[in-house]
């Protein structure tokens, strides 16, 4: 497929036209729009284009490219040390990387984002390469009775998430789900849930969402505690120590089935980063030898979604490449920088571009190695932000909260929904009911709403269609099984708990 | 301790069931528009059978989760000891008059206040000045005029970032008159 002449040309691309210099500069803006809340990755991306008008056709990508995928990474900074989700896609990584942030072990937690970030980079991007066909194939297996069933199975495995206590999982989500509904009906275009409120026709946006939740309610939670038993203690201002390489060893099959995951979901558009990390994050859960420890600070919960929702960078492209169709929204910004250089995104690009294209695949392999680097540079810079005294560090946070509040839409009724999730937040800690199962059900929610309605008007109201196709009778399975195991588990333990009474 | 954890659940599963009998007979009936449907319109495609699903799965669990916490509230042998589950707000005898308390949830209140009131008018500089300063005096009383530096310099690093980098325009409110309003 690709001869000596197109390597050579692939190669002057990158080394000559200085494609190569690209990607370390997209990085590093990348990084530093992720680790800042109110900034997504896309936005990043999105900065960033009018630049590229004037690059030759790699680099432009690449810069792209770069910032899309520091990005992604540099939002599990802030995730990690203050609980605050940098971009939407590092929400399932505060569950355990802010527990480990507490129990000081900061530098391990980010040494975990960062080494599953650039294992599933580099595993996502050798399956972009060599099998971007076939996964354009599996992806458009994917109709809608499929996808409520992954969607179902993935909700149901989060709700799980708080152990024995899986009623205030199921609680929780569902009113996630409430929550995605206020705005316009999909279909219809006809107001749901506004009351009345014009700035309500859009529904709720996810980044005030999340930064109330963790951010904000984590300050607040640490104004009103009386006792100050909660007050950061010598151990957690500890950095801790580096990741050890028996600690590696042990979270590998981890990082590499949460790539594969990652990288499947990402080549089906419109699933995106946040659900693929979360759905990794239930499925390390389930298969792990100390399920109990999830959302206490356990290494494979940094390692699974932060693997997962950077195998969705490069796997996001494999639908733009063979089908023509974005993976996500900063791919399609991405597809968009493809067709202002001249180039049709799709299956001719193999024909007509090939040195463009594998010229790509190489500076997508090259920046892994980047992202490595510069990772270690980032991580020894922002694990000091544990040193900051309480009156700086919390009010800073509270200030940051306010701002990115307000930027997603440049809206102070974002900011609005801000406080009410921050005060939501507080209320689910006082009645522990965990947060992560909300957010899941809100962010998944509409995918789950219009793929049932989808599927249902496609069969005429026959509800059998949801359980026709090997890929829905598999969810579905899946979804009974791990039921059934809470269940046995829950019976057990209350059995156990009455006999030694 | 126990059984006011048990109470607590047993309240929250009937709230969630009074919020889906709430939203099935008044919310969805005022707040979802139909009248792009009619009768012909399969009830599966039409805009309130979703809301109606969650609605009553709502009600479901909430029963559920209600039998559960009243059969443990009412028949203690069958509770767990589930003491990770206790929140660590649930310091009933700490909370209630001190002092210290009173001055925390008063600063707690200024803060949501702030956020409540933040509009065009007051922008973000001067509300961002006046949360840190609040805030900062609920951490610590020991951060000097230090805090009042960063209270200004803060937001104004941030709002020339956001301005100048970012191209979000942010409203300064009552400051028009800086340099680059």
């Amino acid at each position: 497929m690709f001869t000596q002449e197109i390597f050579v040309t692939a190669l002057e691309h990158l080394f000559i036209s200085w494609g190569i210099l690209a990607i370390p500069v997209g990085l590093i803006a990348g990084v530093i729009v992720g680790a800042v809340p109110g900034l997504t990755a896309p936005m990043g991306v999105a900065l960033v284009l009018p630049f590229t008008f004037f690059m030759d056709p790699v680099s432009a990508i690449l810069l792209l490219l770069g910032v899309y995928k520091g990005g992604i990474y540099g939002g599990s900074i802030p995730a990690i040390l203050l609980n605050t989700p940098g971009t939407v896609a590092a929400s399932a990584t505060t569950l355990d990387g802010y527990q480990m942030t507490l129990s000081g072990q900061s530098k391990k937690a980010l040494d975990i984002a960062l080494i599953s970030s650039v294992l599933a980079d580099i595993v996502s991007t050798l399956m972009l390469i060599l099998f971007t066909g076939y996964l354009a194939k599996l992806a458009l297996n994917f109709g809608s009775p499929e996808t409520f069933s992954l969607i179902f199975f993935s909700l149901f495995i989060i709700s799980s998430i708080s152990g024995d206590q899986i009623m205030k999982g199921l609680v929780a989500a569902l009113l996630g789900l409430l929550a995605a509904m206020v705005g316009v009906d999909s279909y219809y275009g006809t107001p749901r849930f506004n009351f009345g409120n014009v700035s309500m026709m859009n529904g709720f946006t996810i980044l005030p969402l999340l930064v109330g939740f963790f951010a904000f309610s984590e300050v607040l939670f640490r104004l009103v505690n009386v006792q100050n038993k909660f007050k950061i203690d010598s151990a957690q201002r500890m950095i801790g120590n580096s990741l050890e390489s028996a600690e590696i060893k042990r979270l590998l099959p981890t990082i590499f089935r949460s790539s594969l995951f990652g990288t499947i979901l990402g080549a089906i558009p419109g699933i995106g980063a946040a659900p693929a990390a979360f759905f990794a994050y239930s499925e390390a859960k389930r298969r792990s030898k100390f399920p109990d420890q999830f959302g206490k600070g356990s290494m494979e919960g940094v390692a699974a979604p932060e693997a997962a929702n950077n195998a969705v960078c490069s796997a996001s492209f494999i639908p733009v490449l063979s089908l023509g169709i974005p993976g996500g929204t900063a791919a399609a910004v991405i597809m968009g920088a493809f067709i202002m250089q001249g180039l049709a995104p799709g299956p001719y690009l193999f024909k007509e571009n090939r040195d463009i294209i594998l010229a790509i695949y190489l500076g997508l392999l090259l920046g892994s190695a980047f992202l490595f680097g510069l990772g270690h540079i980032a991580i020894k810079a922002f694990v000091r932000i544990k040193l900051i005294p309480d009156w700086f560090i919390y009010p800073t946070i509270l200030v940051l909260c306010f701002f990115s509040g307000f930027v997603v839409s440049s809206s102070f009724f974002d900011v609005k929904i801000m406080l009410f999730a921050g005060v939501l937040g507080l209320i689910f800690r006082y009645l522990t009911i965990p947060i992560a199962p909300f957010l899941i059900g809100f962010i998944l929610g509409p995918l789950l709403e219009n793929s049932f309605r989808e599927s249902l008007m496609q069969s005429d109201g026959d509800l059998s269609v949801f359980f026709t196709g090997p890929i829905c009778i598999f969810f579905w399975l899946l979804s009974l099984g791990s039921f059934a195991f809470t269940l046995w588990r829950t019976l057990r333990k209350n059995i156990m708990i009455s006999d030694s009474k | 301790m126990k059984n006011k954890d048990e109470l607590k659940e047993l309240i929250t599963g009937v709230s969630i069931i009074t919020l889906g009998v709430v939203l099935l007979k008044l919310v969805i009936p005022g707040e979802v528009d139909m009248s792009e449907t009619d009768e012909t319109t399969s009830i599966l495609v039409r805009p309130d059978f979703w809301p109606k699903i969650v609605s009553w799965l709502m009600i479901i669990v909430g029963c559920i989760y209600s039998g559960i916490s009243a059969s443990k509230l009412f028949k203690p042998k069958l509770a767990s000891k589930n003491l990770v589950n206790q929140s660590p707000l649930d310091q009933s005898s700490s909370i209630a008059v001190s002092k210290e308390a009173i001055l925390r949830w008063t600063i707690v209140a200024v803060i949501m206040f702030i956020f409540l009131i933040a509009d065009q008018e007051t922008g973000l500089l001067i509300p961002s000045a006046a949360i840190f300063l609040i805030a900062s005096l609920g951490f610590s009383m020991a951060a000097g005029y230090l805090r009042f530096a960063v209270a200004i310099l803060l937001p104004m690093l941030l709002a020339a970032f956001f301005d100048f980098v970012a191209n979000v325009p942010i409203p300064i409110g009552f400051l028009k008159f800086l340099a680059w309003a």
